[in-house]
């Protein structure tokens, strides 16, 4: 989850784009390569085992200072996780994986029989009954 | 670390930004309504959709129905771009290279971001 963040830093999490350059190593890590068009997943593992968020952990100057979405690169580093999305969907419409993933996953914790209650009939929540109906 | 050749004051440009945008042209009267109304929250709302209709403008958060990317990874001088957040409520749109790739690493070429409440909040 956003953690409130450092600054100044390029923000952007919800990232959809395309692989330009890979190393060996991202490669087999990622499972995708050059051209691949990736829905990028917020948080990030690190070695060490903590979590940072694109587009709010990552300081300007840091390496390149392009660990947010609102550029036209940025930087994966590793311990990121990475979902391959359909090249037959604008790409601003797919940007919406992740509020789509997250309600999902909380659904999931639901067992059958238990009612829930969508506060707030937004995105997120029409997403949550989707999740919760199929 | 990105280069410092800032435009300091990206909301000095709103107006013509504004026009070359009908959506952006449309969260600005929104916001003018708004800004009129006096409210300190009305204020907040002006600024957030300010600054929506500016970063559509200046990312062109645009691609044609078959996915193809239909905008340059680069502004108007030919250099990528970014958007940084000073932290101070303030926000410049920076020229910067496009990085190169570290081992491990790879770099992703941003079609498009979603815009989070908590990004402006």
């Amino acid at each position: 989850m956003p953690s409130g963040g450092v600054f100044p830093t390029t923000p952007g999490h919800e990232i959809v784009g395309r692989i330009e350059e890979i190393s060996p190593e991202a490669l087999a890590a990622l499972g995708v390569q050059e051209g691949d068009r990736v829905g990028v997943r917020s948080c990030i593992v690190t070695a060490e085992g903590s979590t940072r968020v694109y587009g709010f952990d990552f300081p300007l100057d840091e390496e390149s200072g392009l660990f947010g979405g609102y550029a036209d690169y940025m930087e994966l580093v590793p311990g990121t996780e990475v979902q391959r999305l359909c090249d037959d969907l604008p790409a601003t419409e797919l940007t919406v994986y992740e509020c789509l993933a997250n309600s999902a996953t909380l659904v999931r914790a639901a067992h059958p029989g238990e009612s829930l209650l969508v506060h707030g009939p937004g995105h997120m929540g029409l997403a949550a009954i989707v999740a919760r109906a199929a | 670390m990105l280069r410092s050749d800032v435009r300091s004051n990206p909301r000095s440009s709103m107006s013509s930004a504004a026009a070359r945008n009908n959506a952006a042209s449309d969260a600005a009267r929104r916001g003018a309504c708004v800004r009129r109304s006096g409210c300190p929250a009305a204020v907040t709302v002006m600024t957030i959709t300010t600054f929506l209709a500016r970063a559509r403008d200046v990312l062109s958060l645009s691609v044609t129905r078959q996915g193809t990317l239909a905008r340059p990874a680069r502004g108007r001088n030919g250099l990528p771009r970014a958007i940084v957040f000073n932290g101070d409520e303030t926000w410049e749109l920076r020229d910067v290279p496009k990085p190169s790739t570290r081992p491990g690493c790879a770099v992703l070429r941003v079609e498009a971001v979603g815009i989070c409440h908590s990004d402006v909040d």
